[in-house]
């Protein structure tokens, strides 16, 4: 036999030492770091973006009863345990992020303008995944390079101040490199922008409560007339109000993906296009029935709203966000739609509308499934966020005149009255303002948490804490690599 | 049989007619009878009896039969020749293919198990897989499913893999991806190697055992003969599950309070509703037939034959149907006495179409299963309000040929769909063409050595082509444009095999020595396509060409590893007394990475005659006693790919949406190198002891095997945290073990013979390691959210998780109490619900206490076989079976509460204190019911294969007509089982390696009655 007979090309697949070497291959390998947080937010029912969700008390799990998704079910019951699927997803798919981010970071040569700024790039995002990770789960490995197998089992979890550090000095180089969002062209707005690096950080200060250094960072977000409010709320979830001047930072989703029941790729979301999770949170179909004019079609029913928020945008007078956040059954009825089963798992009169399953943010054109095809982009970083991230900053420096500027003008864009309150009324005005804010946007249990506020508040859902306040370190890591687990699991 | 009449007759012809018997004057039938040095000849009839007509009443008779002496009788013009032969006591000793040669049974030190011709000639089953199952010890055949041509399943001693765990297939001295392409009727004999000795010399694709098979050849200096075997049968479902009618569903949902529009009881009083297996089975024919011309002279022979098998399913008919046309030329060739060749050329076709299956989601019968029974199979009559409303937002619901609109259910959608409508709309072919052919050249230079080369393909071109019309069953389950969907996928393998066997005796010493090398090469490629927007919803237009081509989208890909390889044997023995063989053979792959290339498979088997010692006692009783042990070590390659250890980049399936419309390219790191990846290994001790009585009438075999597999390709599980995949790891390894017995026991001495045939195997499976990183490896998710079965030490492969019960809670009391004993907090079942077992004590019931409920895997399996034959007639019984099995009835969905069940829900269920402990109050969303051992049956069965009566007409009779050996048959096939699974079938399992043993609404195995026909002339 001739001398190479058990020589195969391996087709389709380049050896991973000859990649990262050209500007195009810069391009593509730091893709993949934000193709990454497509399947992160949205793949395999362990989504970051409902992990963060159903630990609050904005909603309960759904569905068509426990035994759907019980990963799902147990987090929002508080009965989660290391093996959790959706936490093991969440956690595990930061560190897919991350490793991606690693290779530019540390593989691209910073030879040419484009390449420096796509570290940058990468930079920023290893940041973004970073910061999931040590405001779940706290002190974490940090992975910022490649690990030999040897050395698997002795990584161990960094300080929470460790991983801040390393967070902080990404995001501070990112800074230096990046350029304006206006200076990106129409199909680059996905890519990191120096604002929405600058509002990460100041997310990373505050919560550490470093209010200086966060108020500073919020203020340069502000004033680099990059950025401002949607006049109009109802823009701000829409597919015009995608990457609009409100939007800081966007995972992005398709709807021209064609996908319908025979090809959706369910056993690999890495290749998914389509925000498949808006489908898992429309009005379980099975009771509903859509209002005539109305766009909301029916999904899978999870995430399902409780009626302490509803109430809350009651008691606040709040009807603009009120109306695009959550609909009660009356208002469905109202409109000509009905739901026949009150007493539907988990449902409790309500749906959901921010992330709302929306005709026409889906595609039913050429044999397409508008249920698999919902474009919506999830929103991880938007302007009205750092504008109440300042008020609180502020609000903690001393300063109440600017802490109040900040906050009304969020509550100026949806019609409420001013805010002239002052100390913990105007804490608690903060407080209530994200909450209706930022329903639905991943933020809540966050926040009660780091206020401090969460055993008052989640605690009749069955948060304990001392345990609940983190998560647990998946299973198979504390297994694999000896890692030391949080209190309580 | 006579030659056709010379033109001109110059002699007349003296018919001569005689019996030829054995030594004990019993009548031999079969024995040719040949006029020498021209072809004419016969063969003796059923009683011993010939006819031969003889031109001029001159020349020589010679008589010839397998295992006896062949005579020659100067005819000398009498009129009858009455012959008595002599057995060949070397002819006798029965012969068994080995790798790369053959071997005297009674010298073989390995555990090889035969299945000769006669055996299957006339099974009904497809395949020949099939055909083994239950005719030896140490193999089990589990079908994927009844559906007509579909896969098998088959496991020598035991699962062997997580992965791929299927036998190596050797057909005339080649490898071939498969045996789908035989028919039964073109097989001469089938060997199993077991144990890892006699599998050693196929190294590294030898660790699932081996299965080397012969197709049927010529017989030089035999009379030519056509020969024609036929059957035709009549397919049905076994007694089958009942479902819950309408008015058990309606107070089924609401005894269990089940949320979403459910039926009133009281508006179904008395309505049994549509029953939908009943709807969906149908009795379904099947046939074969097959003719073979076989024919030779002093230094050539030849076989040409050709068959045709269809069989039509008893779920959707000609909508899952298989079609297979063989045709074989098989020839030899002496060319020089020092030279023979010969070729092995098979040509076959095949045809399929098959429904959703195997699929608890949009399954064809799990669907039947789910559906309610009050929609009706079709709406004759005015549409239900819903209906239209569907059809007013224009849905397009299906409709039968005659227009009417197939039933829709109000009750259960999602994916579930109307069963029939399903069959309605199935539109598409799997049509594959398959070539497996050698030459080869046997150089004989000197006496007691041989060289062989042989060279041979094995080129499969296959394609798949369908449609989806435009349906709606629900906004789940639609499709609003028609589409098309092609595949063209082809397999080349080419093989060269070259080695040489030197044989010979020096004194009592015997040796046989073989030495070879071999190399091939096995390519893939394929070419896929989809489209849409047919210009009409009809097959001519179902193809991309008349689609728009905007729609049109493409797939392809191509791929081919290689093999090369090295081994020798030694065969020795002194005195037919002392046997030993030893085995070597190096494998390189480039399957594996740079520097692992290369593996070393080694076997030793010894075995000790004891019968052919002085001190043995010659007596009647026991004649033969042999003791055998081998040891050997072998790999498997089939659960590796190309590149599997390789840390690559891939753009493939991926992209990102640039927020402009347009997407950017994405090139992602795929995965984490393993440059330590290497084979599966098996490792196997076996023990046996051959046993002979009565002159070899009753045989015993027995074998004692204990086989280790190592380094199982398991999923890499490096730490979450190191972001990246690691696909593969040699990480696991499993442990069969196990007895295996075959009896047989054989009287033909007089004219009413009988025998009977009986195996045995027990079976221990279990992972006796895994990789310490996890704790075990999830396999396969029932319904939504949850792994059934694992793979973890100290347990079966894939047995099953699930939650434990102990019974059912009866009083509100016996929960308080079970609560408090056990300090169970945040649980709060009802009466009626089950004793949920907290396994892990921690207070919670909770997916942590989901523990092993039970293994997919059977403890003992059998075969049986009974002939009896008196005069023309005979008749066979042969029965298979195994036992302590589990199936899961995995069908039901939590997460559809409203979907129809098994009647014996509704029926056993718990009606109140004391009514029962074993089956649950009415539950329709419960994990601790459904994702528990109460879903979980006893898989045991036994099934009677077949009863067959037949009937050979005497030759005297048929000779007229110039046919011998005309037999007719009837057969009942799988007609008989018995089982307490309360499914559809025990048997019929699953296509994924991980899913054995789980009902997802099995298509079952039909049960045949048959009517055959063979005669040769």
């Amino acid at each position: 036999c001739e001398e190479d007979f058990l020589e195969s090309e391996i087709p389709g697949r380049l050896p991973q030492e000859e990649f990262y070497q050209t500007d195009e291959d810069a391009l593509r390998a730091t893709a993949a770091a934000y193709d990454m947080l497509q399947a992160h937010y949205n793949w395999g029912w362990s989504s970051m973006y409902l992990v963060k969700t159903l630990l609050s008390d904005e909603s309960n799990a759904g569905g068509s009863g426990p035994g759907d998704q019980p990963g799902y079910q147990t987090l929002d019951d508080y009965t989660f345990d290391s093996q959790n699927d959706a936490v093991l997803g969440a956690w595990s798919m930061s560190y897919y992020g991350i490793y991606r981010a690693n290779q530019v970071i540390n593989r691209v040569a910073p030879e040419t303008d484009l390449r420096r700024r796509l570290i940058a790039e990468a930079k920023a995002l290893r940041a973004l995944y970073y910061l999931d990770l040590v405001s779940l789960w706290g002190g974490v490995p940090l992975i910022v390079a490649d690990i030999p197998q040897s050395e698997y089992n002795t990584q161990q979890r960094a300080s929470r101040e460790e991983v801040y550090a390393q967070i902080e000095q990404d995001l501070t180089e990112a800074i230096a490199e990046l350029p304006l969002k206006s200076t990106y062209g129409a199909g680059e707005r996905f890519r990191f922008a120096k604002g929405a690096a600058q509002a990460l950080l100041g997310r990373a200060h505050l919560y550490q409560e470093e209010w200086q250094e966060a108020a500073q960072l919020f203020d340069e977000v502000i004033n680099s007339g990059q950025y401002s409010l949607e006049p109009e709320f109802s823009r701000v979830f829409s597919q015009q109000g995608e990457f609009g001047p409100e939007s800081l930072f966007e995972v992005a989703y398709a709807s021209d993906a064609n996908y319908d029941w025979g090809n959706f790729p369910w056993g690999n979301g890495r290749n998914l296009e389509s925000n498949i999770h808006i489908q898992l949170m429309g009005p379980r179909s099975d009771f509903y029935t859509k209002a005539p004019q109305d766009s909301l079609i029916g999904g899978w029913g999870f995430n399902t709203p409780r009626p302490e928020l509803y109430q809350a945008f009651v008691e606040a007078g709040d009807t603009e966000r009120r109306v695009n956040t959550i609909m009660s059954e009356e208002e469905l009825e109202a409109m000509g739609g009905s739901w026949s089963e009150p007493n539907a798992y988990d449902y409790q009169g309500y749906f959901q509308r921010k992330y709302g399953s929306y005709s026409n943010q889906t595609s039913s054109e050429g044999g397409s499934i508008a249920e698999l095809n919902y474009g919506t982009n999830w929103r991880l970083i938007r302007y009205a966020d750092v504008l109440l991230m300042a008020a609180e900053a502020y609000y903690r420096l001393g300063d109440e005149a600017r802490a109040r500027e900040e906050l009304n003008k969020v509550r100026q864009r949806t019609g409420l009255e001013e805010v002239t309150t002052s100390g913990t009324d105007l804490f608690n005005a903060i407080v209530r303002e994200r909450e209706l804010e930022l329903a639905f946007e991943g933020f809540r249990y966050i926040d009660l948490v780091r206020w401090g506020l969460a055993a008052q508040e989640l605690g009749p859902l069955g948060y304990m804490e001392g345990k609940h306040n983190l998560l647990p370190i998946p299973d198979t890591d504390v297994r694999t690599a000896g890692l030391a687990q949080n209190p309580g699991y | 049989w006579s030659m056709p009449a010379p033109l001109i007759q110059q002699t007349a012809d003296v018919t001569v007619t005689g019996r030829v018997t054995d030594e004990k004057g019993s009548g031999l039938p079969g024995v040719t009878v040949m006029l020498q040095g021209t072809s004419r000849g016969t063969s003796s009839d059923a009683d011993g009896n010939y006819t031969l007509a003889v031109p001029g009443g001159e020349g020589t008779l010679v008589f010839s039969f397998i295992g006896y002496q062949t005579q020659q009788i100067p005819v000398g013009n009498r009129s009858t020749i009455n012959v008595s032969l002599v057995p060949d006591a070397e002819a006798l000793e029965e012969v068994v293919v080995v790798g790369y040669g053959t071997q005297q049974k009674s010298l073989v030190t390995g555990a090889i198990s035969s299945v000769r011709q006669e055996e299957i000639a006339t099974v009904s089953s497809t395949r020949v897989e099939q055909a083994l199952q239950g005719r030896t010890a140490g193999v089990t055949v589990l079908p994927a499913s009844g559906s007509p041509g579909s896969g098998m399943r088959v496991r020598v001693r035991g699962t062997g893999s997580n992965g791929n765990a299927e036998p190596l297939y050797i057909v005339d001295g080649m490898r071939t991806g498969g045996i789908e392409y035989l028919d039964p009727n073109e097989i001469a004999s089938i060997e199993v190697l077991k144990d890892a000795a006699s599998a050693a010399i196929y190294g590294a694709e030898g660790a699932n055992g081996v299965v080397i098979i012969r197709t049927i050849t010529g017989n030089k200096g035999a009379p030519s003969t056509i020969s024609y075997s036929g059957q035709y049968g009549v397919q049905s479902v076994r007694d089958r599950m009942d479902l819950m009618n309408a008015q058990q569903y309606a107070a089924y949902l609401n005894e269990s309070s089940t949320a979403g529009t459910i039926p009133d009881p009281a508006e179904v009083a008395g309505v049994q509703g549509t029953d939908w297996l009943d709807e969906l089975f149908e009795t379904a024919p099947m046939q074969r037939h097959s003719v073979s011309f076989n024919g030779g002279s002093e230094k050539s022979s030849f076989l040409v034959s050709g068959t045709m098998f269809r069989q039509d399913g008893i779920v959707g008919g000609d909508r899952s149907r298989f079609d297979r046309f063989t045709v074989r030329l098989n020839s030899d060739h002496e060319i020089k006495s020092w030279l023979n060749i010969g070729n092995r050329l098979s040509y076959s076709h095949f045809e399929r179409t098959g429904i959703q299956e195997d699929d608890e989601f949009g399954g064809v019968i799990s669907n039947a299963i789910l559906i309610d029974p009050l929609t009706p199979t079709l709406y004759t009559g005015a549409l239900p309000a819903f209906v239209q409303d569907a059809i007013d937002a224009g849905h397009p619901l299906v409709r039968d040929a005659a227009g009417n609109y197939y039933g829709l259910s109000q009750y259960i959608r999602g994916e579930v769909g109307n069963p029939l409508a399903q069959l309605a709309i199935t539109k598409g072919e799997t049509v594959q063409n398959k070539v497996v052919g050698s030459l080869f050249a046997d150089i004989t230079p000197f006496e007691g050595f041989t060289f062989t080369s042989r060279f041979g393909i094995d080129a499969a071109f296959q394609r798949n082509h369908g449609w989806s019309p435009s349906f709606w069953f629900s906004s789940e389950r639609l499709n609003t444009a028609a589409s098309t969907f092609d595949t063209n996928e082809n397999w080349f393998t080419w093989q060269w095999e070259n080695y040489a066997t030197y044989d010979r005796t020096i004194g009592s010493h015997h040796f046989t020595l073989l030495a070879g090398i071999s190399a091939l090469e096995r390519k893939y490629n394929r070419l896929n396509g989809t489209s849409s927007g047919l210009f009409a919803e009809k097959d001519i237009f179902a193809f991309p060409d008349f689609t728009p081509d905007d729609n049109d989208r493409i797939a392809g890909t191509e791929t081919s590893n290689t093999l090369e390889s090295f081994y020798g044997r030694l065969s020795y023995d002194y005195m037919d007394k002392y046997l030993l063989n030893l085995t070597i053979r190096r494998d390189g792959s480039s399957l594996l990475p740079p520097g692992n290339e290369w593996g070393t498979f080694p076997s030793v088997s010894v075995g000790w005659v004891l019968s052919n010692e002085d001190f043995f006692p010659a007596t009647d009783v026991m004649n033969y006693l042999k003791l055998r042990g081998s040891w050997g070590r072998n790999g498997s390659l089939s659960n590796l790919t190309l590149g599997q250890w390789a840390a690559v980049i891939t753009s493939q399936g991926i992209r990102y949406p640039d927020g402009n419309g347009g997407y950017i390219t994405v090139a992602e790191p795929a995965q984490l190198a393993n440059p330590d990846l290497t084979w599966e290994t098996s490792e196997q001790f076996d023990v046996g002891l051959d046993l002979g009585f009565f002159q070899n009438k009753l045989t015993l075999t027995t074998d004692y095997f204990v086989k280790t597999t190592k380094d199982l390709i398991t999923p890499g599980t490096p730490p979450r945290f190191i972001g990246n995949v690691l696909p593969f790891v040699n990480g696991g390894d499993v442990r069969n073990r196990g007895w295996e017995f075959e009896l047989g026991f054989n009287n033909d001495e007089h004219a009413f013979k009988y025998g009977a045939f009986v195996n045995l195997t027990t079976l221990d499976n279990e992972v006796t390691f895994l990789n310490p990183n996890v704790s075990r490896i999830a396999g396969t998710g029932v319904g939504t959210g949850w792994t059934a079965t694992y793979f973890e030490e100290g347990f079966p492969i894939w047995y099953f998780r699930g939650y434990k019960t102990a019974g059912i809670f009866q009083t509100e009391d016996e929960i308080e109490q079970y609560l408090s004993e056990n300090n169970i907090t945040g649980y709060a079942p009802a009466p009626g619900d089950p004793i949920v077992v907290d396994v892990n004590g921690d207070g919670q019931i909770s997916p942590d206490d989901q523990t092993f409920i039970g293994s997919p895997h059977p403890d003992l399996v059998y075969g049986g076989r009974i002939t009896l034959s008196y005069k023309g007639f005979d008749f066979l019984a042969f029965i298979q079976g195994q036992s302590g099995n589990d199936v899961l009835l995995a069908f039901n969905r939590v997460d559809r509460p409203t979907a129809n069940r098994p009647a014996f829900f509704y029926e056993d269920r718990w009606t109140g204190p004391g009514s029962t402990n074993s089956w649950f109050a009415p539950n329709t969303t419960s994990t601790f019911v459904y994702n528990s051992d109460l879903m979980l049956f006893d898989g045991s069965y036994a099934r009677i294969r077949q009863l067959q009566l037949g009937y050979t007409l005497p030759n005297t009779l048929t000779e007229r007509i110039s046919v011998s050996n005309a037999r007719f048959y009837v057969s009942l096939d799988d007609f008989f089982t018995f089982t307490d699974y309360p499914g559809l079938d025990p048997e019929a399992g699953s296509n994924d390696v991980n899913s054995l043993g789980i009902d997802r609404g099995v298509y079952p195995v039909p049960r045949k009655a048959l009517v055959g026909l063979t005669f040769s002339f």
